[in-house]
């Protein structure tokens, strides 16, 4: 589904890429992990066009995203969020879920002003939607909350379902459980689990925390220093002397499960 | 109250507002209409999309300009060539997009305040006196529909109140609409919106005609109701009148830009009597508006409402 | 001929690079745009024109209580209004510093009234002449004014610890206060400093020009323009961008089509944007990152 194909990406002097090469297919829930500043941010920036690579190959269902421009990329079935969060601040919640269906959304400006039928309409269905969604959460009562007086972990959880509702076939999660504690955490690899397989979105994401990666990944990706060092499955993984070299700096134990 | 209840009470005292009071003041009310229709025009521009402009008496100047010629030069009637004015107004809003395309903040700001200029140089060019005026300006013809012209205070208040009426409904449909949040969206998190699939360069142009459109119009129904526009009323000085009352209203309220710009209207008419003391004052209240109710009149009410359950009760939310 | 109109383009921009460099001080370590340097620098001539004219001192004894009393001024105006409002966003600040200009205005005209008043050179004389390029002696002492103050400027920031707190605080507001850096005393510093260097260009174009109410708003939006240019956030880059404003514009005088001189303050605008679409973070300023 993505191929990624000796990706570099250069900021000044620093190679913060080097040749990276990586596939994630259809159904899959593939982690990207590494030790801080090994490029897994970069990746996804990459991915979502924020920067122009210095090299490499970038591929998605046969398509060749570097042709796209940021805004596109949404409509190839590519959805992200943000490590230190994309919300809106000065949204209420329905109103981020609301831009999360902007694709959605296509009324002719012209209508939208003179309030014709049509813009109301669907104005009204997308607001159907994202008020399904968060009752299907049973967040409901958020609807009308500013987001930035609600707890950070119920923010990142906001913001994956304003991606949720931008239709992605890919869901890139960058540091989906940042400052979530257990119960946060857990409810949303349940969560992640769910959208995986009872709606069949593809899923990459880039987490530090181990337990969850381990846990909850068909197959993850180690980045070093820009390189890819390793690729399989989690208990082969842990069991990588070159992982676990990499980590020893970090003082994290990779064999933590 | 539901919201509906609101709007009727609201509607029904613009209507009576008039009666009892002097000609000069309704005048004066009708020129505030205008005003509210220019800070609304830079308060979705700025305040929606973050885009500043300090040169928005330039539109004022080409909407005033334009109405007036198409019906003096050109022979429109005026239910033709007020609206037209508006949109070829807006057209020019294109002219600030293209800089704003690369430019952000201060540097944008710098590119409208030159608009401004250049504008405001140009009309009074003797190359095309006959036409502009000169420094001295044009008549503008009374408003008018068929054989019926809007010729008294009162009668011109009544076609300013409709027209403001129905463009702060426009402005307010497409505030609320997926265009309002996309221009919030990409001022706030730009990266996050362009990654849900919001067009910067089509919301920038959207933010900049929409804008220049209602700026236009403000320029028209001003030069109508004065009866004569030059250029000397369309410099640095309006443009940044129309900048401090989305400030004082509260930036990023369309309701904030209706009462800032009453509010800045009526300031001058109420310091009349202080003479010397008037820019004083004028001054003053500036600075202790923004002391005293730092995110404007509106950020100030939103303020008050969140303190006293009581308002809560009388404004449920939403309303 | 055109070496004329250099030397007059470089004098006049002399003075907006000063006029730039108080504004950019200002903005880099306050976050803002001071739209009231145009009266605050219009006040502090008015002062230089009572101790010039009204009490007949000479310009080298007048000219520092000028600076001091900008300096005083800028200070006043950052802790009786900036300060109580530093709750509010940047851009209302701007209307802060507007409603100070106002009030300033209104000042102005009680105390000196609304007719244009003329200043003396600071050195009255014979204008030198160099080869076929004739100096005033008033322009040699804006030259010289603007060289001593930029480089003072400079060593002021570079050298002493003040100046080093007040990078600093200009680079990581929060990160200075961390260190301990009095961060409202700085604020207050910058804006001394600020207008200070606005009542020096002041004083020094009042007598190329009559002096009224009005005049020193051309002068900022000049300057205005000509830190935009330099970057806005750039030292350096405001004297640069004040000179080449000068520069262009004396040039464009040299022209010998009417409707180019019409449009004199159209066509500066115009570089300026032309200039910006190429480089729009300006000529010295840092390119702006995106940030994710």
């Amino acid at each position: 589904m993505l191929t990624v194909k000796n990706l570099s990406m250069r900021f000044g002097g620093l190679q913060a890429l080097d040749k990276v090469s990586f596939t994630v297919s259809e159904g899959e829930i593939v982690g990207l992990i590494g030790p801080n500043g090994a490029g897994k941010t970069t990746v996804f920036n990459l991915i979502s066009r924020l920067y122009e690579p210095t090299g490499g190959q970038i591929l998605f269902r046969g398509e060749d995203l570097l042709k796209l421009r940021p805004h596109q990329i949404v409509e190839h079935g590519i959805v992200r969020t943000f490590q230190l969060l994309g919300l809106f601040p000065y949204m209420t919640v329905l109103e981020n879920l609301l831009v999360g269906e902007h694709r959605d959304f296509g009324a002719n400006p012209l209508a939208v002003a003179l309030g014709l039928p049509s813009a109301r309409r669907q104005e009204h269905d997308r607001r159907a939607q994202a008020l399904w969604l968060l009752r299907f959460l049973k967040m409901e009562a958020l609807a009308d909350a500013f987001v930035f007086a609600l707890p950070y972990g119920t923010q990142k959880l906001i913001e994956l379902m304003r991606a949720l509702l931008a239709r992605p076939r890919l869901l890139l999660l960058d540091e989906p459980v940042a400052g979530m504690n257990a119960a946060e955490k857990a409810a949303m690899r349940e969560f992640i689990k769910r959208i995986n397989s009872d709606w069949g979105i593809t899923v990459l994401l880039v987490e530090h925390d181990m337990n969850f990666v381990m846990g909850l990944c068909d197959r993850i990706i180690v980045l070093s220093y820009g390189r890819v060092i390793a690729e399989g499955r989690a208990d082969e993984i842990q069991q990588n002397p070159e992982v676990i070299a990499a980590y020893l700096g970090e003082g994290i134990s990779v064999a933590r499960t | 109250m539901p919201r509906g209840a609101w709007l009727a009470v609201i509607a029904l005292v613009l209507i009576v507002l008039p009666f009892g009071l002097k000609g000069y003041t309704i005048y004066v009310l009708s020129i505030a209409g205008a005003n509210i229709l220019a800070a609304v025009g830079l308060n979705l521009l700025m305040g929606y999309a973050g885009q500043v402009s300090i040169g928005q008496a330039a539109f004022l100047a080409i909407g005033g300009y334009t109405s007036a010629l198409l019906m003096t030069r050109l022979g429109l009637e005026f239910w033709l060539a007020f609206p037209l004015a508006g949109l070829l107004t807006g057209a020019t809003g294109l002219i600030l997009f293209i800089p704003a395309l690369r430019l952000s903040a201060i540097y944008l700001a710098i590119a409208t305040l030159g608009f401004g200029a250049a504008v405001q140089q140009l009309i009074p060019l003797p190359y095309w006196s006959a036409i502009f005026g000169g420094h001295q300006g044009i008549k503008v013809p009374r408003p008018h529909l068929g054989s019926f012209v809007f010729d008294t205070d009162l009668e011109l208040y009544y076609l300013t109140l409709v027209i403001v009426l129905v463009l702060l409904a426009m402005s307010w449909n497409v505030a609320r609409s997926y265009i309002g949040r996309a221009f919030i969206a990409l001022r706030d998190k730009p990266a996050a919106a362009e990654a849900l699939g919001i067009n910067p360069t089509r919301y920038k142009a959207y933010a900049f005609v929409l804008s220049a459109f209602l700026t236009g119009i403000a320029g028209a129904l001003q030069a109508h109701l004065v009866g004569h526009i030059s250029p000397g009323e369309f410099g640095l000085g309006k443009s940044i009148e129309i900048f401090a009352m989305v400030i004082l209203g509260g930036i990023g309220s369309l309701p904030g830009s209706i009462l800032g710009a009453v509010f800045l209207t009526f300031l001058p008419h109420w310091l009349e009597q202080a003479k010397l003391l008037y820019t004083f004052l004028y001054g003053a209240a500036l600075v202790l508006v923004i002391i005293f109710m730092p995110y404007g009149v509106w950020g100030f009410f939103v303020r008050l409402y969140y303190r006293f359950p009581a308002m809560q009760k009388l404004f449920p939310k939403g309303a | 001929m055109i070496e004329q109109y250099i030397v007059l383009g470089l004098a006049q921009g002399s003075l907006y690079a000063l006029m730039a460099l108080g504004m950019v001080l200002i903005f880099k370590t306050t976050d803002v745009v001071n739209f009231g340097q145009a009266d605050m620098t219009m006040f502090s001539a008015y002062v230089g024109f009572t101790l010039l004219v009204g009490l007949g001192w000479p310009f080298w004894a007048a000219l520092p209580v000028v600076i001091a009393f900008g300096f005083l001024l800028g200070v006043a105006v950052e802790r009786l209004t900036l300060r109580p409002a530093k709750e509010a966003p940047v851009v209302s600040l701007l209307i802060v510093t507007l409603g100070v200009a106002l009030m300033l205005n209104a000042m102005a005209s009680w105390i000196w009234g609304f007719d244009p008043k003329s200043l003396p050179y600071a050195i009255s004389g014979p204008p030198l002449v160099l080869g076929n390029i004739i100096i005033t002696r008033h322009d040699l002492v804006i030259f010289v004014t603007t060289i001593v103050l930029s480089l003072g400027f400079f060593a002021l920031l570079k050298f002493t610890k003040i100046g080093t707190a007040m990078r600093a605080a200009a680079q990581n507001k929060l990160g200075a206060q961390l260190l301990g850096i009095p961060v409202f005393r700085i604020n207050m510093l910058s804006w001394g400093l600020g207008v200070a260097l606005g009542a020096v260009a002041g004083v020094l174009i009042a007598p190329l020009v009559f002096l009224d109410l009005v005049v020193m708003i051309f002068v900022m939006l000049k300057g205005f323009a000509a830190a935009v240019l330099g970057g806005f956030t750039s030292l350096p880059g405001a004297i640069i961008g004040g000179l080449l404003v000068g520069l262009f514009e004396s040039l464009l005088i040299a022209v010998p089509f009417e409707l180019v001189n019409q449009l004199k303050e159209t066509l500066v605008f115009l570089l300026i944007i032309v200039l910006l679409a190429v480089r729009p973070q300006g000529l010295l300023g840092e390119p702006i990152h995106r940030r994710v």
